[in-house]
């Protein structure tokens, strides 16, 4: 009879059982735990230890880095990044590291061909073509990092506005938003919208925050050129990073993929794409826009739904 | 097939971790977790994963009540970590390109097993992807995958379900390719 799926799935993992050295992880792991400095909760761990496996005549060795710990709110890394002095990107084929969000306009760009629109773009139905171009050896997570600084020194707020089919909504985050970092969750099929719109913004304000957490960012990374609506304005490169969500965010569905598109000349997240799926087995799309605030005047943290 | 295995077999009263505990949890599990890390990672990479999830385990000093679910929450956590170090696997795994062990009759077939596996996860969702992991490292029930994954049982069965469907068709897709 022929194997099922699943079985045929074990077999192959089964296969790889005569790879482990089991007296050799045990004791690396029994000396791990031994070395540990204090500490209590494995979630507390501001440590993360990277082995690597040695293929001179030493054979194994252990190496210990030190893990950046994360950023729990933007009023601390606003604080942080004041003193941090902006770090010119030199990737080639990349436009220069603009000015921090309300400061200066850059002064150059990247011409970007166009392209037809992706049917799921969130701004395919104003205009803008984007169109692939060369990474020029950008890395998702340079990427991450990029933006999560450029987050933390855009310390006047963010509006977001997101769309699920006809309805939309829009909301205004000040520094220091703490209702994103964890959304409630609430089953899927009852307000997709407000939810998958908590989740999009939780994404894209917290990138700093994405390392202490369950989110998977994937390596592909595709860079886009996206003409500028108005004549005096420069195109833009958006940088478009993929994320795979952790389960849990919303009762009775997951969300399956979001997609963020960073704006690679002041590194602030300009869009994102939000998949789910209820345990139905219906659908949703969210867009999500973002237009960041300077600081000479922010609005109150209002709430407001279009049908 | 059987996704409810020998509950009883898995579950351990909770309780400090003593020295004999620990041999046997990672006796018990070791391989479970491995295999789960190894669905996603190189061998190397899924060794690191094992070791630190035991570490974490003895750090804990705790049995946990579902060990196998508890061990393999973990491991899906020390992995979302390991993908913000990409920079450094990559070193890694070009060292290992440029230093290639001599493969083995059993290496290819290994390779060639684990190989379709994965072409067949990569056309699923992430989602059902996480699904079929799990089940296939450690032929987890229903109710442990949902431990795992933080949702409800109800949720995890229509996920099983849908997953195991998808991975179906993803291998049959395969195999038409390969015809």
């Amino acid at each position: 009879m022929e194997d099922d799926e699943l079985t045929r799935a074990r077999r192959a993992l089964r296969g790889v059982d005569p790879e482990l050295d089991l007296r050799q992880v045990y004791a690396e792991s029994w000396a791990r735990a031994q070395d540990a400095e204090a500490h209590d909760d494995w979630a507390s761990d501001e440590r993360v230890e990277i082995v690597l496996h040695g293929t001179g005549p030493d054979g194994r060795r252990t190496r210990r880095i030190p893990r950046r710990a994360p950023v729990l709110a933007w009023g601390v890394a606003a604080a942080a990044a004041a003193a941090v002095v902006v770090v010119v990107v030199s990737v080639a084929g990349l436009p220069p590291q603009g000015a921090a969000p309300g400061g200066a306009p850059p002064t150059s760009s990247v011409s970007a061909p166009s392209g037809p629109a992706p049917s799921d773009s969130p701004t395919a139905d104003t205009g803008s073509t984007p169109a692939p171009l060369p990474s020029a050896g950008l890395t998702s997570a340079a990427v991450v990092d990029r933006a999560a600084h450029a987050v933390a020194i855009a310390s006047c707020g963010v509006k977001t506005r997101s769309s699920l089919g006809d309805e939309s909504t829009s909301r205004f985050y000040e520094p220091g938003a703490t209702d994103t970092e964890t959304p409630k969750p609430a089953p899927l099929d009852q307000q997709p919208l407000q939810l998958l719109h908590t989740v999009a913004a939780g994404a894209a304000l917290h990138l700093a925050d994405l390392e202490g957490t369950d989110y998977r960012l994937h390596d592909s990374l595709t860079l886009e050129g996206r003409d500028s609506p108005t004549p005096e304005k420069d195109s833009t490169t958006l940088a478009r990073i993929r994320l795979t969500p952790p389960a849990g965010l919303v009762q009775d569905g997951d969300v399956t993929r979001m997609e963020l598109l960073i704006d690679t000349t002041t590194w602030l997240p300009h869009s994102e794409q939000t998949w789910a799926e209820s345990a139905d087995g219906r659908e949703y799309l969210v867009l999500s826009e973002f237009q960041w605030t300077t600081c000479d005047g922010a609005s109150p943290s209002t709430i407001d739904t279009e049908p | 097939m059987n996704t409810e295995p020998d509950l009883a077999a898995q579950r351990r009263d909770p309780g400090p971790l003593t020295p004999a505990d620990t041999e046997e949890l990672f006796a018990t599990h070791a391989r479970g977790v491995y295999r789960y890390a190894r669905s996603r990672l190189p061998d190397a990479e899924a060794g690191d994963v094992v070791a630190e999830v035991f570490a974490i385990a003895w750090r804990k000093g705790e049995l946990p009540d579902n060990p196998r679910a508890w061990l393999l929450g973990v491991a899906r956590r020390v992995m979302a970590n390991q993908v913000r170090a990409q920079h450094r696997r990559n070193a890694l795994a070009e060292r290992v390109r440029t230093h290639p062990a001599p493969p083995g009759q059993d290496d290819v077939r290994l390779v060639a097993e684990l190989d379709e596996l994965r072409r067949a996860l990569d056309l699923l969702r992430p989602a059902d992807r996480e699904v079929i992991e799990l089940l296939a490292a450690a032929e987890l029930s229903t109710s442990e995958v949902a431990q795992v994954l933080g949702c409800t049982t109800a949720t995890a069965a229509t996920r099983v379900y849908r997953a195991r469907r998808r991975l179906r068709a993803a291998y049959e897709r395969l195999t038409e390719e390969g015809s």
